[in-house]
């Protein structure tokens, strides 16, 4: 076990420098930012004075090694954007709002997507399972940002009954979380209705059925917990998604979250503020993989023991 | 109700009708008694009559009154079908709800700004503001309604209409929706002036644009003098304007230190290249003096935010936070009528209510509230939703807004010119960048690219209506060098001729192959409208035989390909925002260091603009260049717009802006509340 997490920290390191690599790399290829920053109006004169000022003249390799080493050292660099707080404070000071939403799109998937997973599956070819899938089926196909407009158009606009968007209490968190979290709510009632449907098909079910266990303990204790790993798996990616913010979700409801700022950023080329990011958003996947790979091997022993 | 209704409508209609008389292009001018006069002809005509019966006038009554008015104002000339369709439109007209005398005031000043527009003798701020106040002052206030009786005679006042209090909590904040700025904090010198929207409700400048004009009046300087060639621009400064947050008096220290934060290291403020050719020198508390080196030939606009960006901050504060850059993070002073309160970074910002302004300004609500929102639908739900009360929206989803009751509030004057540009233009002498013969570099071509375009057509589908033709490039009559001769000359040199342009590309593929060209596509903040443009004009020159691809570009690698000279057989929509000077249009679209239309001709123009500080001499560079730019075809010109706000009548009346600065609003003090149910 000692071995296996090792191993897994050594990859998650190595995925951590390849990122780096990539996102410094791709960073300087996207272009020049003093075009962005500066507009048409200013000469090149203070364009040079501003590669100079932001080491954009400088080898790639140094830059790449100044920016590796300040990494290390806790400082993900200046921010174009956000030059009072830096990189690390502009992504820092987004994530609880980030998280705030994920967490709650978090309970709404599982919420959901759980038990209509579950009756689905026992209550397979009912109408309840027929709608349960169209249900999925959409959750999977519409896309967020037309989901998220059309929600705003009803229940901001024309009924009133929700604001349209921005950072505040239960009222403003409902349309957000629905709308980042209906792909998620459709894949965990798909990934459970499917796996309860084999496990409700296993001999260990029929057996409890034959003893005469109670219906509800057969489905919601027996089926269900041999049905979880899969699910669980996905639900590892799936909190990662969520913690590094959803782009179209936080922009079009003005959450002032990781994914708007990373939108943001792009659009104004702040590229150290992109790379910060990308940086920080990669440890958190490769952290949430590696807890899972974990687990898995502590739930799985062939897993540990191979 | 119903006949005070009819009569403030009567008279506004009247008035507006005279006004819009008077601005009937006069080949002389309307100097500024010809103007008064006609105003307070119109205005005296406008009295009502004795008090009309219960019943109010018939149609027929109306249409009288509004004829003898409408005749007694009409320049000769106007036709009796002229006359009539405006009597009609009147007599419409005025079913709907009186206008409020702000609105009178609005349409008043409109009419004059326009009418004056082709005086000779440009008037004064003063002289047009006294005509204004005249007119407005000769409104007739309506006589109450007097209904006899038998018996007696009882005088029944007309009843007013339900005005509320501005301590209403109606009136506690404004908020506005507007795309977020490049950066959100206190410090002026972290972007170009696109952020400056966040320092104008608390920030002032040596210089104010006056709200309806826009021409330069004195702010915190109470008077300025040019001298030496324009090399020496000396301020008188106010005195007595206190600082917010105590931190004393406004002095010429203040000037100095705000000129510094625009040229630090770390700054990237656009104007950071002129202020650095500065010298200040201070005069006691109360005089400062910037020397340029070279002359500064546009200080009006540099010094007010037409086109500057020095919003003076203080420096008692600064030096109060040790001088570091995080001075002013916080909680940043001001002398505005707002002051800064509270940022919600990538959310909000707050500005509270100055009580007691020292210039008299004093805004209707206690709190304005900037709210930040990057998507153009998530504005438009915010304020149909009723949580904010003005927002910058696209004018697609604009038409939707006032289909739900919202209206429109524009700059007083177009602030923003929509171009197209040809690229690999670099035909100047000895221009390293000049790649061999290119298509557009045919006059023919350029010429059909011209004529190919419905100009109309564009104006109603994408724009709406809601612009202004464009007859040429950078100039306008408030610029130096300006002709009426390429308005004359538009529709016969660039008028919509399909067949001509097919014509002209035959004839150039003939002699040197097809056409192909790329246009590129990006999007700017207060243009929406620019990648559907695009698209339309690819439509127009396939029309006519070119071919055309169209490049999705970000700004930043669109601007790229422009400032490095990488436009070879590119072409591209750009715009001139706020509309430049003649010699700053040069520099940024003409001269051979930039990028469009490089030609010995522009450099020779751009370098006399530069050099001269002589009135007639500058005017005849400025001309040369505009007569280049029109005889060449080189460029397209398209339309002029206005900067404008949607808002929610209900609690907005009205709000008076100059249109300055870079695709957003000022002169926030303006925000008028509605006082009444709503005021659209």
């Amino acid at each position: 076990m000692k071995r296996l997490i090792l191993i897994r920290f050594a990859q998650g390191l190595f995925a951590l420098w390849a990122v780096s690599v990539i996102v410094f790399g791709l960073g300087r290829l996207s272009g020049d930012p003093t075009y962005t920053l500066l507009g048409i109006d200013t000469t090149e004169e203070q364009r040079e004075e501003l590669r100079e000022r932001l080491g954009l003249n400088e080898n790639v390799i140094i830059q790449y090694g100044s920016y590796v080493g300040n990494a290390l050292r806790g400082d993900l660099g200046g921010s174009l954007k956000y030059p009072e707080i830096g990189a690390a404070g502009a992504v820092f000071d987004r994530m609880p709002a980030t998280l705030y939403l994920a967490g709650v799109s978090l309970l709404l998937a599982v919420g959901i997507g759980v038990p209509l997973g579950v009756l689905g599956a026992v209550k397979r070819d009912t109408p309840f399972d027929q709608i349960s899938k169209v249900l999925a089926l959409l959750g999977q196909s519409m896309p967020n940002f037309w989901l998220g407009l059309m929600m705003m158009w009803v229940f901001a606009v024309q009924l009133g009954w929700l604001p349209a968007g921005e950072l505040g209490g239960i009222k403003h968190i409902i349309m957000p979380a629905v709308t980042l979290g209906s792909f998620q709510i459709a894949a965990i009632t798909r990934l459970v209705r499917s796996a309860m449907l084999e496990t409700l098909d296993s001999e260990y079910v029929k057996l409890a059925r034959i003893k005469g266990v109670s219906e509800t303990k057969v489905i919601w204790k027996h089926s269900l917990r041999n049905a979880a790993p899969t699910p669980l798996t996905y639900f590892g990616v799936f909190a990662a998604v969520l913690m590094t913010g959803s782009v179209t979700t936080e922009t079009i409801f003005s959450w002032p979250g990781t994914g708007q700022l990373a939108f943001q950023s792009v659009i104004a080329r702040d590229f150290e503020l992109i790379q910060a990011l990308v940086l920080v958003f990669a440890s958190i996947f490769i952290l949430s993989s590696f807890i899972v790979d974990v687990l898995y091997a502590y739930l799985n022993p062939r897993i540990r023991f191979n | 109700m119903r006949i005070r209704a009819i009569i403030f409508g009567v008279v506004g209609l009247i008035l507006l009708f005279a006004l819009a008389a008077c601005s009937q292009p006069a080949p002389s001018g309307v100097t500024s008694e010809e103007l008064r006069s006609v105003v307070q002809e119109a205005v005296a005509q406008s009295q009502p009559a004795p008090a009309p019966a219960p019943a109010g006038p018939s149609a027929d009554e109306i249409r009288a009154m509004v004829q003898a008015a409408v005749e007694g104002a009409v320049p000769e000339g106007t036709s009796a079908e002229e006359i009539s369709a405006m009597v009609e439109a009147a007599v419409q007209a005025s079913q709907q709800p009186a206008l409020d005398p702000a609105d009178i005031e609005k349409l008043v000043s409109t009419a004059v700004m326009e009418s004056t527009a082709d005086s000779p003798e440009p008037l004064s701020a003063s002289e047009v503001q006294g005509i204004v106040s005249a007119a407005i002052s000769a409104i007739p206030t309506p006589a109450p309604v007097v209904i006899p009786t038998p018996e007696t005679v009882v005088v029944v006042a007309t009843p007013e209409p339900m005005m509320m209090e501005l301590t209403d909590s109606k009136f506690e904040r404004v908020s506005i929706a507007l795309p977020p700025p490049d950066t959100q904090n206190n410090r002026i010198w972290s972007g170009p002036w696109g952020i400056l929207v966040q320092h104008d409700p608390y920030g002032e400048t040596l210089l104010d644009n006056e709200s309806v004009t826009s021409a330069p009046v004195p702010m915190l300087a109470k008077g300025w003098e040019v001298s030496d060639g324009f090399t020496t621009w000396s301020f008188d400064l106010q005195e007595g304007v206190q600082w917010d947050g105590g931190f004393g008096e406004f002095t010429s220290a203040d000037v100095m230190h705000t000129r510094e934060l625009l040229v630090r290291d770390d700054s990237i403020s656009t104007f950071k290249s002129p202020w650095k050719t500065a010298s200040v020198t201070t005069d006691g508390d109360y005089g400062v003096t910037f020397n340029f080196d070279p002359p500064m030939i546009d200080g009006t606009r540099l010094f007010s935010r037409q086109g500057g960006d020095l919003i003076i901050h203080s420096k008692a504060q600064w030096d109060a936070a040790g001088g570091d850059a995080s001075a002013y993070d916080d909680a940043v002073a001001g002398t505005g009528s707002y002051r800064f309160s509270d940022r919600q970074v990538d959310q909000n910002v707050v500005y509270e209510r100055v009580d007691g302004h020292w210039n008299g300004e004093n805004p209707d609500f206690n709190e304005l509230e900037w709210v930040w929102a990057a998507e153009d639908f998530t504005r438009q739900a915010l304020l149909l939703s009723g949580r904010v009360q003005g927002a910058n929206l696209s004018r697609e989803l604009r038409q939707g807004a006032k289909a739900s009751g919202m209206k429109i509030v524009s700059s007083n004057n177009q602030n923003n010119m929509t171009i197209g540009i040809f690229g690999g233009m670099y035909l100047n002498t000895g221009n390293e960048h000049y790649m061999g013969p290119e298509p557009f570099h045919d006059i023919r071509v350029r010429e059909a690219a011209n004529r190919a375009i419905d100009r109309d057509a564009v104006l109603d589908e994408v724009f709406f209506g809601d612009a202004s033709p464009v007859a040429i490039e950078l100039m306008t009559p408030f610029n130096e060098g300006w002709s009426d001769r390429w308005v004359e000359e538009f529709d016969e040199k660039y008028g919509y001729d399909p067949d001509l342009a097919r014509e002209l590309i035959a004839e150039y593929e003939a002699e040197h192959g097809d056409i192909e060209i790329t246009l590129n596509s990006t999007t700017f903040s207060g243009n929406e409208e620019m990648p559907v443009l695009t698209l339309i004009l690819a439509d127009f020159w396939e029309a006519i035989g070119i071919t055309t691809e169209v490049q999705p570009l970000d700004s930043g690698e669109y601007n790229r390909q422009l400032q490095q000279h990488d436009m070879h057989n590119k072409f591209a929509i750009s715009r001139n925002s706020p509309i430049r000077t003649v010699q700053e249009g040069l520099r940024v679209f003409f001269y051979s260091l930039n990028h469009a239309f490089q030609h010995d001709t522009m450099d020779a123009a751009y370098e006399c603009l530069v050099n001269s500080v002589d009135a007639q001499e500058r005017d005849d560079c400025a001309r040369t260049a505009g007569d280049f730019i029109f005889d060449e075809y080189a460029a397209v010109p398209l339309f002029q717009i206005t900067y404008d706000i949607t808002v929610d009548p209900v609690y907005i009346s009205e709000w008076q802006y100059p249109g300055v600065g870079s695709a957003h609003p000022t002169h926030v003090h303006n925000i008028r509340a509605c006082l009444r149910d709503s005021c659209d």
